[in-house]
């Protein structure tokens, strides 16, 4: 179906949005009338089914009501008790007037029925009135026959017509309730239907509008897309007075200027080709120029380079010639002789202060001479011999020692380093001369001084030993005669037995032979046994001598082990433990001596042990910095730190008057063989905790 | 020093009678406590004294002393003034007519050095003063040879 769309775009739309709204209102309207009918009709049941059906009751109530009250009145004995039941009735009946209306009004049946209703009341009431009067005038069967019969069938019409009443009502309400539900199922369908309509029309205009609006486009943008491609001839063509067909117009105004402009475009293009190979000519130049600037730039700074180099080199020259200055000046001034000879002629080149004052010469004179007219123990040939060596380039340097002769004819011993180089291009010999009287001289002196020492020690020695050996002899004498003493006194209270003195007399030389003779001699013995003692010390301490020392590698575990089986009886008589460290290492040292440190240090161990605990050992060793260093640690009563050196003196003991024997003499004996050993003792100790007594020896 | 010896507790000791006993000693007293030690023991045989080693050495060169099997036990005190208890030893040790003279060289030092040496000189024992149980052991052991 080909249609022309002669509106705008906005009018199209506006169009379709538009009928859509009035197609809603529509549906709205209908939805809205059919709600209200579903309401009336809702009202409608309402006052037949409820207000109307009351009424109805109620009527029926007071009907019976009003044929009780005229049966009371009929039945009555009293005029009271009429009045009262025709009141009764009268009120009744007025309700029941009173319903009717109601009914009258509300019922929506046949209004006959209701006036028929009325007349059967009305009637009634003439009825009553005719019992009323037939009560009044005394014929009370009569009126009870009426009452009875016409008034019961009375109330029976009327309760059947009420009957019919609300039968209708009911009938009413039922073809209500099928009516509003006829009326649902039809609005229902109505309503869908018109849903249906609507969608229908609103997906058939927006169709055709959108349609409307893309079809022209598409055909716009496919031609686009063609003249995008090159077509520039092609053209739109649309004559459509809408915005798409103004476009369309537009846009093929757009094409025809284009093409007209395209055939320009190419003539352009190729001057461009020709600017750009032009501009590439010039940027080709243009790196040239650079690499070319480059280049000046690089050899700049390779001449900057060279400048600088030149410099440094130049100033070096200058450091090395000022050093040289300053060298020579050094030299010149060094107290050690200086002497540059020549190689050849073997004539004194140069000679430096130092050399010119020792010697006594000049350089003038020197320059006359060469090195054998100074050096006396010299001949040329020796000299050569000497100096061959270095002309054969064997030996870069060589050092004697010869003595030099003075101008006044002197000698002095000299300690000489020569060594070849060259002066100006030529071979020289330089040597460099050190006067070495003065060390020459403190080396004798010391050797003297050592040999001295030597000689004192060696005196000191024999001394001591000496010494030690002939106070022995009184002591001897001492100690023998003080037992002969003994003995004689013994035989003297024998004697004094068989005398049978006075028993005055005996008295006194009892005391005398019994108790205090023998109180001295203990006093001499026990001063002779210390000497003896102390001059024992003496000679165990003299006899460690440098010259027995007979170092050996000592295999230190066998050393230890040996010792240890020596000293079994007082560790077990101290109840001690003994314990080894494995693998010791093997010192260097004289195996009696190092043995008898060991067991020095062993014994101290057993003999200072503290009395509330069994003495406890170790024995361990290491090597450390080259040296070995052994370590004695027991648990015994310790040393304090200020007597640490102290135990190291002669004949010192921590208690001289303890039970602890001894001579004192142990630890001085250690010292002593370390120090023949190179070797050191120490100790490192807490009191009441135990001591370590450390020494190395040469590994 | 020594534990005390009593005479009572001193070894009986009995040399043959041709035995003289040569003790010597520059030191009086050294001697009698050697004498009397030997005297203690119930050694009742000639003892003889000299002072110096020289003197004894002297005695020993005399032909006369040597007739009817005469032995001798010299007791030689090393430390003595002129000829010294070592110098005497050696001598008689190096004289084929002396050597064997039993020679028991007495000593106040301890010195292992010097035992050893005397040793070595060929002396039959070394004992250190005072005498007492030591020497008369030493003696006894000795004298089995005389």
């Amino acid at each position: 179906m080909k249609f022309r769309w002669q509106q705008r775009i906005a009018s199209r739309l506006a169009i379709g949005f538009g009928v859509v709204a009035a197609l809603t209102a529509l549906l709205g309207m209908i939805a809205l009338i059919q709600l209200d009918s579903l309401a009336n009709m809702t009202k409608e049941m309402y006052n037949h089914t409820i207000t109307v059906s009351r009424a109805i009751g109620k009527i029926r109530t007071q009907t019976v009501a009003i044929h009780q009250s005229m049966h009371d009145y009929v039945l009555a004995e009293t005029e009271a008790e009429r009045q009262a039941a025709i009141q009764a009735a009268a009120e009744h009946e007025r309700e029941a007037l009173k319903a009717f209306e109601v009914v009258r009004e509300g019922f929506a049946g046949d209004p006959a029925l209701v006036e028929q209703i009325y007349r059967q009341l009305i009637d009634w009431q003439t009825l009553r009135q005719e019992e009323i009067d037939l009560a009044r005038q005394g014929r009370i069967d009569e009126a009870a026959e009426v009452a009875g019969m016409l008034g019961a069938e009375q109330v029976m019409q009327i309760q059947m017509s009420l009957q019919a009443l609300h039968d209708f009502a009911s009938s009413k309400a039922d073809a209500f309730f099928r009516h509003a539900e006829q009326a649902r199922q039809r609005h229902l369908l109505l309503l869908s239907g018109l849903i249906l309509l609507v969608f229908a029309l609103c997906l058939g205009g927006g169709y055709r509008i959108t349609r409307s609006i893309t079809e022209p486009l598409g055909q716009v943008m496919a031609t686009i897309g063609e003249i995008r491609r090159g077509s520039l001839d092609r053209r739109i063509g649309l004559t459509r007075p809408d915005e798409i067909g103004k476009l369309a117009r537009a846009f093929d105004e757009m094409t025809a200027n284009l093409q007209a402009t395209m055939v320009s475009r190419d003539e352009l293009g190729a001057a461009n080709q020709q600017l750009d190979a032009a501009n590439q000519q010039l940027r080709a130049a243009n790196q040239q120029i650079q690499a070319s600037e480059q280049q000046l730039r690089a050899s700049n700074q390779q001449l900057q380079a060279a400048n600088q180099q030149l410099r440094a080199a130049n100033e070096q020259l200058e450091a090395q010639e000022s050093q040289l200055k300053g060298l020579g000046h050094i030299l010149e001034t060094s107290l050690n002789e200086i002497y540059i000879f020549d190689a050849e002629t073997m004539k004194f080149v140069q000679v430096n202060e130092g050399a010119r004052r020792n010697s006594g010469y000049t350089m003038e004179e020197l320059s006359k001479m060469t090195p054998l007219d100074i050096k006396p123990e010299f001949t040329a040939r020796s000299f050569e011999l000497l100096t061959e060596p270095l002309r054969t380039g064997e030996q870069a340097i060589m050092e004697l020692q010869t003595r030099h002769r003075r101008k006044d004819g002197s000698l002095y011993p000299v300690d000489i380093h020569l060594q070849m180089s060259t002066l100006s291009g030529r071979a020289v010999y330089v040597a460099i001369i050190m006067d070495i009287t003065d060390r020459r001289r403190a080396e004798q002196e010391r050797e003297r001084l050592m040999r001295l020492l030597e000689g004192k020690n060696q005196e000191l020695q024999d001394i001591i030993y000496v010494a030690s050996h002939d106070l022995k002899t009184p002591l001897v004498t001492i100690n023998g005669f003080s037992d002969m003493l003994i003995a004689h006194c013994r035989r003297l209270g024998e004697l004094l037995d068989e005398a049978a003195l006075p028993v005055e007399a005996r008295g006194p030389a009892d005391l005398l032979l019994e108790q205090e003779i023998p109180e001295d001699i203990a006093f001499i013995t026990a001063g002779a046994r210390k000497m003896k003692t102390l001059l024992d010390g003496l000679l165990k301490i003299s006899r460690i001598g440098a010259s027995t020392v007979r170092p050996e590698r000592i295999d230190m575990n066998e050393l230890i082990r040996t010792n240890l089986n020596a000293a079994a009886y007082p560790i077990q008589q101290k109840g001690a433990v003994v314990e080894v460290a494995d693998g010791l290492p093997d010192g260097l040292g004289d195996a009696d001596q190092i043995s008898q440190v060991f067991s020095n240090l062993l014994d101290n161990a057993l003999k200072y042990a503290h009395p509330s605990r069994p003495p406890r050992i170790r024995i361990s060793g290491r090597r450390e910095n080259g040296q070995c260093i052994y370590c004695i640690e027991d648990n015994g009563i310790g040393i304090r730190p200020d007597y640490f050196e102290k135990v190291f003196e002669i004949f010192h003991r921590l208690n001289p008057k303890d039970t602890v024997e001894g001579e004192g003499l142990g630890l001085t004996i250690v010292r002593r063989i370390l120090d023949l050993h190179n070797g050191k003792v120490w100790i490192e100790s807490k009191p009441e905790e135990g001591s370590k007594f450390l020494f190395s020896l040469p590994c | 020093m020594e534990t005390k010896e009593n005479a009572a507790d001193l070894p009986r000791l009995r040399l043959r009678d041709n035995v003289t006993i040569l003790i010597a000693e520059d030191e009086r007293g050294h001697y009698l406590l050697t004498r009397n030690c030997l005297r203690q023991a119930g050694v009742d045989n000639e003892v003889l004294w000299f002072e110096d080693g020289q003197s004894t050495l002297d005695y020993l060169g005399h032909d006369e002393h040597w007739q009817d099997g005469r032995k001798y036990l010299l007791l030689l005190d090393v430390r003595m003034p002129k000829v010294d208890g070592i110098e005497v030893l050696q001598q008689i040790k190096g004289d084929p007519r002396l050597e064997e003279i039993a020679v028991i060289m007495l000593t106040t030092s301890d010195d292992h050095d010097l035992a050893h040496r005397c040793y070595a000189l060929g002396c039959e024992a070394h004992v250190v003063k005072p005498p007492g149980r030591v020497l008369l052991k030493a003696i006894e052991r000795v004298s089995q040879r005389l």
